[in-house]
């Protein structure tokens, strides 16, 4: 089976740098990923991984055509459930036990939710936040604005619109799914956005405080498009466009004012220098 | 003769090595490089670039947290250095004029590696330090603040930063070369280009922290006083904030 | 015998290559022929008590061929960069310069009226001879011609000419005298060097001092504006629109000029559309409001409306507004004549900014005007801070001399600097603190402007101070 093999091949990977570096102290004290994403090599001499991170799996394994048949066809109608995931099985002709093997990876929530309708809720934030940059050269001039890129995301929602408040219900679950892909694949989705944009990024808090602030937006306008029942959901695309331009000068105003403070101090410094001249 | 040095220092815009006198550094310098010989001298030609593009493998995690916490700790690193030098042109630019040229030279150096990282930061997508208005403040503080007790301490300040600096940048350099020897499609190992060109641009800094280093010690930095507790003091604030910077 | 003759060929060596390249000598290098640069030098020639200072004065511009024959031979319209010329500003000009103004160029405006583009705030400040509007040409070219007049001795005014490099003569010595290289190949040394060469100033980057601030992210547009009629009231009308402040002020005849402040996009689409449209869009500003300005942006930039539309809609609601007025006398004065044509040559942008030079002089150089300080156009005080600037400094100049100090030193120059860096930051911060205060459109700031605006209204001295403030700004 192929997603066996490729989930060895991670493993493979992952212990490699001990049997290099028996002796690497400051390393493995740094294994723990806490869900953020690390380094990002821009280098073209180095291989792309061939799983989709942080999916331990690829394009053509077994796991991605059943759970991308899932989210397509599926969803819409069984929601984000066991009955969705075993439809799309059955028919793509697979064995009805690879249920069991699904997003094995998950450990169960206070609501006891089948490891592999985590998985499924999992593909369907990483494979969407995937195809939102495809294409994308980020080395390029002409990039899309970020407006554009949060109103595409939230339009490739627009199958599921129905399964949406079941979706972010059970996104929202306290527990290890939710810090250890909720949170990090929202936050994931928002650097993509701002990398993959004409957007201005930063070297200080400003960098935070917009993530936040895309996240926000695409959280309540995901929230928002769940009651909407405008055509096209015109409506939620409305209100995250009103809602991105203002959550944008509050980060505006942040900035300003530091600025302003920094302006002032330095100025009352110099004003005081002056004064002491004169004398 | 001490702004002949710095003047001399002036006209060479990349630290040239011969011109520096001082022994203090050498242990300092000479680690890095032993290890790199010591380890793999077949290394050596692969890191010449040769034309053959075989592809490295991906960077296994700690190997990325690593990286990214490097760029996230230089990036603040720098920033500091960029403000300690702006509050001590601040004070000093007006009370001793004649050591204007010699910090306006190391500043424009530190807002250079600044950029630097600035730039590196977001091509790799790193996070930048959580709680950068505090390094602006604290560092402006720490500059303008010892540059107001003399020029003396300020120049002590500067030794003592340019020392831990010196030695973090080190560290990185060790743990780059040894860790990063990745595999090739063709079985053999190497350093990736973007991590040789980290460890050229570490080492280029590395050189003109110490510069900086020499300068203050020309200068006049042991003179100051209390002497011992300016620069023990101040080494011991650089690693709580390098220790912090690497974390949050 | 042999070592001596050595010696002497070394000797007439060094001479030789010493006087092709050998710097001419002069006390005062100014670099740059603004208005604050041709101050300083008319100021230094006028003085009795610096005249004997050899000055220099450099500017990459034609001065001569462009600037100076404005004086005698204006061209037949208005030029696109006014300024508002305050009375302390006119009293050193004319009085302590002694350069005349041409009189039939400026214009004397008697107050101002200021309107919130989003609410119905209104302060209308009254004040006969407030201040006046002036061209930068007019200023620039009566210095020169007062300089022309004077005939100085030991003045040389350099113009198409830039500065290729400036070192210390000494490189170690941060106070000695300062070697400036011209393309034209000539070398000066000179006591003290002036930079008066704007925001890009060579002089501040060589001194390497310091300056705050920051870019506002939007743009100023001037043109130079034609009105259907002479207005019968002479006064400027300012309205903060929640993009920018935009301003009409008087000139001589059925000619007014115009700066709209707006964001960069909208800087971009007003100075490229057809003048016809640009027209009816500073028409619509003063009376329309903001969602009525945000279509009509849209529509243009879709080029989804054509001149006849925009024209006809913007006619159709100004009517409207006017009709709902209680007393159709209150047109008049708060809504500036309407214009009948803009002269499409004198339409220009240019980016907004503030900032300030941590200080104005160190050993051997001064800077002064734009190189020290810019500033937003909404208060009208960029040109009348640097003339202040220069009365400061010839003032000090004057005063060191007297005491038989270097005027090239720093405790010559100092006295300059003390006095007007407090003025400057507040009227800095003056310009500042109203585009922050009316750039903004949350309600409760909104709120609060417009009452505060009523309120200093009805109280005539609060106005009186308001207006006292700006016709004598740059005094205290």
């Amino acid at each position: 089976m192929s997603f066996l093999a490729s989930s060895k091949s991670v493993l493979k990977t992952n212990s490699r740098c001990f049997l290099l570096n028996p002796n690497s102290i400051l390393l493995s004290k740094h294994i723990k990923n806490n869900g953020i994403r690390t380094y990002y090599s821009v280098s073209n001499d180095v291989k792309k991984s061939d799983h989709l991170e942080p999916l331990l799996y690829g394009k053509d394994s077994a796991q991605y055509r059943i759970l991308e048949d899932a989210v397509q066809n599926s969803v819409p109608t069984f929601g984000f459930t066991e009955r969705a995931i075993i439809n799309s099985i059955n028919k793509l002709g697979y064995n009805s036990s690879m249920i069991s093997v699904l997003g094995s990876s998950n450990t169960h929530n206070i609501l006891h939710s089948s490891p592999a309708v985590l998985e499924l809720l999992k593909f369907n934030l990483v494979s969407k936040r995937l195809k939102l940059s495809e294409g994308i050269d980020p080395e390029t001039k002409d990039l899309p604005s970020l407006e554009y890129l949060l109103l595409k995301r939230l339009q490739m929602d627009k199958a599921i619109q129905s399964r949406l408040n079941e979706m972010i219900t059970k996104l929202s679950i306290p527990g290890t799914f939710l810090a250890e892909t909720s949170i990090p694949e929202l936050f994931r989705l928002s650097d993509d956005m701002i990398y993959f944009s004409n957007e201005k990024d930063h070297h200080d808090m400003a960098w935070y405080s917009k993530r936040l602030a895309v996240s926000t937006t695409y959280i309540a306008s995901q929230i928002f498009m769940a009651q909407d029942t405008s055509v096209d959901c015109y409506k939620t695309l409305e209100f995250a466009q009103d809602k991105l331009n203002k959550v944008m000068n509050l980060g505006e105003y942040y900035n300003n004012t530091e600025e302003f403070l920094w302006f002032t101090l330095m100025t009352s410094v110099n004003i005081v220098k002056s004064q002491l001249a004169r004398s | 003769m001490l702004i002949n040095y710095g003047s001399l220092l002036l006209k060479s815009t990349i630290a040239a090595p011969q011109l520096r006198t001082f022994s203090v550094l050498v242990p300092l310098k000479a680690k890095p490089t032993s290890t790199n010989t010591n380890k793999g001298n077949d290394d050596k030609p692969t890191q010449k670039q040769t034309p053959r593009r075989s592809k490295y493998e991906a960077f296994n995690a700690p190997q990325k947290a690593y990286l990214d916490r490097v760029i996230r700790v230089d990036q603040a690193g720098e920033l500091g250095a960029n403000y300690i030098y702006r509050g001590q042109i601040f004070v000093l630019s007006r009370t001793h004029p004649h050591l204007k040229p010699l910090l306006q030279h190391m500043w424009e150096q530190e807002v250079h590696h600044h950029n630097t990282f600035n730039d590196m930061q977001l091509k790799n997508r790193v996070r930048p330090s959580l709680i950068t208005p505090l390094w602006k403040l604290g560092a402006i503080a720490m500059g303008a603040g010892t540059a107001i007790i003399s020029p003396e301490a300020a120049m002590a300040c500067t030794e003592a930063v340019e020392t831990v600096i010196g030695n973090h940048y080190n560290e990185q350099l060790r743990c780059l070369m040894k860790e990063y020897d990745v595999k090739k499609d063709d079985e053999s190992f190497g350093i990736p280009p973007e991590i040789q060109n980290l460890i050229e641009t570490i080492k280029l800094f590395r050189d003109q922290e110490l510069e900086h280093l020499d300068i203050a010690i020309t200068n006049d930095s042991q003179k100051a006083v209390p002497y011992m507790l300016i620069t023990e003091g101040i080494k011991l604030v650089c690693k709580g904030a390098i220790w912090a910077a690497e974390r949050v | 015998m042999l070592k001596s003759y050595n010696t002497a060929f070394k000797l007439v060596r060094h001479m030789a290559t010493s006087a092709s390249k050998s710097p001419k000598l002069t006390d005062v290098f100014i670099v740059g022929g603004g208005p604050a640069g041709l101050g300083l030098a008319t100021g230094i020639k006028t003085s009795s008590k610096l005249k004997h200072l050899n000055t220099v004065l450099v500017d990459g511009g034609d001065i001569k061929g462009k600037v100076a024959p404005f004086y005698d031979n204006p061209p037949d319209f208005y030029t696109n960069r006014v300024v508002s010329v305050t009375h302390p500003t006119r009293e050193f000009i004319e009085d302590k310069l002694g350069a005349t103004l041409r009189k039939d160029r400026i214009m004397s405006y008697d107050g101002i009226c200021v309107t919130d583009g989003v609410s119905k705030g209104l302060i209308d400040m009254e004040r006969p001879g407030m201040a006046w509007m002036v061209e930068i040409l007019n200023v620039q070219s009566s210095l020169l011609n007062r300089i022309n007049q004077l005939k100085p001795s030991g003045f040389n005014l350099l113009d198409k000419t830039k500065v290729v490099d400036i070192k210390y003569s000494d490189p170690e010595d941060a106070s000695s005298w300062i070697l400036v290289s011209l393309d034209n190949g000539e070398t000066y040394k000179t006591r003290l060097l002036i930079g008066a060469d704007g925001f890009n100033s060579r002089v501040k980057t060589f001194s390497g001092i310091l300056s705050q601030g920051w870019f506002y992210n939007k743009s100023a547009v001037v043109a130079t504006m034609k009105l259907d009629m002479e207005p019968l009231k002479i006064r400027g009308w300012q309205r903060f629109l929640p993009t920018g402040p935009i301003a009409h002020l008087p000139l001589p005849g059925d000619n007014a000029t115009l700066v709209w402040s707006t964001t960069n996009e909208l800087a971009k689409l007003l100075t490229s559309i057809p003048v016809e449209q640009f027209t009816e869009l500073v028409n619509a500003a003063f009376v329309l409001e903001d969602v009525d300005m945000k279509y009509y942006y849209n529509q243009l930039m879709n080029g989804k409306m054509t001149t006849t539309e925009l024209k006809e809609d913007v006619q159709f609601r100004t009517n409207q507004i006017l009709a709902s007025l209680s007393d159709e006398s209150m047109a008049d004065d708060i809504y500036p004549p309407p214009i009948t044509d803009v002269l499409d040559h004198t339409r220009a942008k240019f980016p907004l900014k503030l900032f300030h030079a941590d200080t104005y002089c160190q050993e051997r150089i001064a800077l002064l005007g734009d190189a020290a300080h810019a500033t937003h156009p909404l208060a009208g005080q960029g040109l009348n801070m640097g003339l202040c600037d220069t009365d400061a400094l010839v003032r000090a100049l004057e005063s060191a001399t007297d005491r038989g100090l270097d005027v090239g030193s720093l405790f010559a120059l100092e006295p300059f600097w003390s006095e007007r860096y407090p003025i400057n930051c507040k009227l800095l911060s003056l310009a500042d603190n109203c585009h922050k205060i009316y750039s903004n459109t949350f309600p409760p700031i909104v709120g609060m402007r417009t009452l505060g605006a009523n309120i200093i209204n009805q109280i005539g001295p609060i106005k009186d101070y308001i207006s006292g403030t700006l016709s004598y700004s740059g005094k205290y």
